[in-house]
């Protein structure tokens, strides 16, 4: 059930409104001077630029962007608190629903960043170095060279008319300018230096990649398939996770600063859409990886709405064990003081499937006093008469 | 940072024009009579002709259209019992199905069908808009009506899907249409077909 998205966004707005006090880490390194954003030199680099301007139309309008202000802004002030003032104006950021985790870069400015994204990342100095990472493809002009490499011009005449001609844009788009292993390595380094000029700690960078593979691998065993995030096949064009993880720890390791993390306001400000990405997530059949992302988001502090995200969970996977679990997730979700009505209706369904339904009714009586306009009132009603 | 391989509606729109029938798919012309549906699950009159896609959704399992699948498109998939999934699952590895369980209540039947619905098209996003008691045929069902989308699409595609389990077996009718002009367009056939088929 996903119908609390609209009013996040006016929580949201008050969450994140204090920002970072500057200069405030040991070690902070100078970020390295900006030139300021490319302009399209020659007809085909215009072109270019306006097939993607095309691009950006059709993301701007498109249904599963989130439009809510407040999450919008957030995204745009972590990026100009990882790379700075100057940079950050350079560009423009779309936060799209979609579970996948995935974050792209356009040579004219534009930004996408997926929902799944949000739902991995522990705390804002995470976020703040994929968004450093995507700027500085940008910044380095990595989609030019390669558009620069289709040399001849029919090769830029015939992606130019596939860019625009492509219903669903950006996708297919993104995929032909798909960064190569060194520009990705690049962008690594790049994102490293941000961070350590930026008051974020530069160690929160290395972790991320990890996670991606751990979170991979379970997904493999539950579905019985090979792991495949230690080999360099993954991700073609890209460095191994592992690799990756690696040189990131080197370079942040130069960069021994103290910085911040950012924990509890990515935590204020991601709460109330954390159980829709995570919903979106769960959709996906996924069990383990989610039960992954889930662990990892609550680390040893597990706030209320990990332990409603927890009996989603189990309860959609509904074992007989499962319900046990769910039922447990709910309660101390409701203990610790979540209002959410999700947590109640949760409860409530959890019990009737385990056959307990006097008070399974209960829980969902008390869901429909929280939500009495919820969009499932109705069937609601109809399973507690039925009880 | 990844490839996206997506059996879209909408690149399905383009690979399957509705007339003339490709080499690869063929179409079937459904007239106003009473026709057996998904092997004979369902016996279904409707009012209008529509066209079956020859490809099944699921063993027992239809799916028609009037104007292009990206237009309008019905699901009927019937007969599934403990164990077996509502879409067929043609890619256990990388995009397995949901199972139906015994045990599960009529709204977890409405969660069963929203992660298969969502895997097969490849959804980015699906919002409940309403779920109520209904009836399918003459049986007790869940009614949903909900909107979704597909990446990158502009378009507010809406559904109504309704489902009932009867003798341990799930039934699932659902119809989809982008909400400007063409949801309205057939919305009343639809109701008509859910109250008045027949489940086997
Ligand atoms: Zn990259």
């Amino acid at each position: 059930m996903r119908s609390l998205l609209a009013t996040a966004g006016a929580v949201v707005a008050l969450a994140c409104a204090p920002a970072v006090q500057a200069g405030d880490k040991a070690n902070r390194a100078e970020y390295p001077v900006f030139t300021g954003a490319y302009e399209p030199e020659d007809v085909d680099e215009r072109g270019l630029w306006e097939s993607f301007d095309e691009v950006e139309r059709k993301v701007a309008t498109s249904k599963d962007l989130i439009r809510d202000e407040g999450i919008n802004q957030y995204m745009k002030d972590v990026l100009c608190r990882s790379v700075g003032d100057d940079r950050c104006n350079a560009t423009r950021i779309y936060v799209v629903r979609n579970n996948a985790f995935n974050a792209s870069m356009a040579p004219n400015g534009m930004m996408m960043v997926n929902s799944g994204l949000l739902l991995r990342m522990r705390n804002e100095a995470e976020l703040a170095s994929v968004l450093g990472h995507e700027f500085s493809h940008f910044e380095q002009r990595h989609s030019l060279q390669l558009f620069k490499r289709l040399r001849s011009g029919s090769d830029i005449a015939s992606i130019v008319s596939v860019v625009v001609g492509v219903p669903l844009g950006a996708f297919f788009l993104l995929d032909v300018f798909s960064f190569n292993r060194d520009m990705e390595k690049e962008a690594d380094v790049a994102s490293a230096d941000y961070l350590a000029a930026s008051p974020y700690a530069s160690r929160a960078a290395a972790d991320i990649w990890v996670r991606l593979i751990d979170e991979d691998d379970a997904r493999a065993e539950e579905r019985n398939r090979r792991k495949r995030g230690r080999s360099t096949g993954w991700f073609a064009s890209h460095p191994a996770p592992l690799a990756r993880s690696e040189y990131l720890a080197r370079a942040t390791a130069d960069h021994a600063d103290d910085g911040d993390y950012g924990f509890e306001r990515y935590g204020e400000t991601m709460d109330p859409y954390l159980l829709t990405f995570f919903e979106d997530q769960l959709q996906r059949n996924d069990f383990a990886a989610s039960k992954f992302i889930l662990d990892q988001m609550g680390g040893d502090q597990w706030r209320p709405i990990h332990y409603v995200m927890q009996g989603e969970l189990y309860r959609k996977r509904g074992l007989p064990r499962d319900l046990v679990t769910a039922e447990e997730a709910y309660r101390t979700a409701i203990e610790a003081g979540s209002t959410r009505p999700e947590a109640w209706r949760g409860l409530g369904l959890t019990l009737m499937r385990a056959r307990n339904r006097e008070q399974g009714a209960e829980a969902l009586a008390t869901y429909l006093e929280l939500a009495p306009d919820a969009p499932d009132a109705p069937m609601m009603q109809m399973m507690i008469k039925g009880s | 940072m990844k490839t996206a391989k997506k059996l879209s509606l909408a690149l399905a729109t383009a690979a399957m024009a509705i007339a003339p029938a490709p080499a690869f798919a063929g179409w079937k012309r459904i007239t106003t009579e009473a026709t057996d549906v998904g092997k004979g699950a369902f016996v279904v009159t409707p009012q209008t002709e529509w066209s079956r896609w020859s490809r099944r959704p699921a063993k027992r399992g239809e799916i028609w259209t009037q104007d292009g699948f990206g237009l309008n498109m019905m699901h009927f998939i019937g007969q599934v019992g403990d164990g077996d999934t509502l879409f067929k699952d043609r890619k256990k590895k990388e995009r397995p199905m949901p199972k139906v369980r015994g045990d599960m209540l009529v709204t977890d039947l409405a969660e069963l069908f929203e992660a298969s619905f969502s895997i097969e098209y490849d959804v980015t996003q699906f919002d409940i808009r309403a779920m109520e008691p209904s009836k399918l045929g003459s049986h007790d069902a869940i009614k949903m009506t909900y909107e979704f989308a597909l990446p990158n699409d502009a378009l507010t595609r809406v559904g109504e899907a309704r489902l009932a389990k009867v003798d341990r077996q799930v039934y699932l009718v659902n119809f989809i249409a982008p909400e400007l002009h063409y949801f309205d367009q057939s919305i009343e056939e639809v109701h008509v077909i859910m109250d008045t088929l027949q489940l086997n």
